[in-house]
């Protein structure tokens, strides 16, 4: 099974990240990509800019490029995993190794 | 540079695919797929399965994780897949997120060289 761990930005009620924290946060990340490899589970990883421009489609299905996320929600996707792992019980269990100031969105990949 | 194209589904304001669209729309899909591939663009993509089965490791301000169902979100829209691309400029990216089935609209985020 594949699953996308998507490391959401800017909960309010997440532990505020502060700049002196960054490299134990990267140190963090790598530490997890290192496991996940060394199990053969990692597939794909990155990490996203925040700037966002959106097409939009119309009802008449004409498109307009905005500038800001469609999605209008605190939080914004700011990198993902994707990783392969037998059960959504695991792929749980690496989403909470994630440094602690993000939650992070568990989601299946549709296998077509 | 590469960028992902975010697929956001479940706009109201849409009109959604019926089920005879969905075979097409499918298509179109394999068809972008395709064609990055032929230009040396694509790198990555799949189709997440539906949001209402996301389920979120949620980190309180405490530090302490608590797994909730759902995506937490209180929007209808959300991200159904993706497309991992190498584009030339932003604007090309911008450009294979106006050739998506006309059911989404695409969020174009740049990821972040490293």
């Amino acid at each position: 099974m594949k699953f996308m761990l998507l490391i959401m930005n800017g909960d309010p009620n997440n532990p505020p990240a502060r700049e002196t924290d960054y490299p134990a946060i990267f140190a963090q990340f790598q530490k997890l990509t290192g496991d996940l490899q060394a199990q053969g589970k990692f597939l794909h990883s990155a990490r996203l800019r925040p700037e966002t421009r959106t097409v939009r489609v119309g009802p008449d299905g004409s498109r307009t490029v905005t500038d800001g996320p469609f999605l209008e929600t605190k939080e914004i996707v700011g990198g993902y995993f994707l990783i392969e792992c037998p059960s959504e019980a695991e792929a749980l269990e690496w989403a909470k190794k994630f440094p602690p100031f993000f939650n992070v969105q568990a989601r299946q990949v549709w296998e077509m | 540079m590469k960028y992902m194209l975010l697929i956001v589904g479940g706009d109201p304001t849409l009109p959604q695919p019926t089920e005879a669209q969905m075979g097409s729309m499918m298509a179109q899909f394999e068809q972008i797929g395709a064609d990055l591939s032929t230009q040396g663009k694509m790198v990555h993509s799949a189709r997440l399965r539906p949001n209402a089965e996301a389920k979120t490791v949620k980190v309180g301000s405490d530090g302490k994780r608590v797994i909730v169902d759902g995506p937490f979100t209180e929007t209808k829209e959300a991200v159904g897949g993706y497309y991992l691309g190498d584009f030339v400029s932003e604007a090309d990216a911008i450009e294979w997120a106006r050739k998506f089935p006309p059911f989404f609209h695409i969020e174009v985020r740049q990821v972040w060289e490293m």
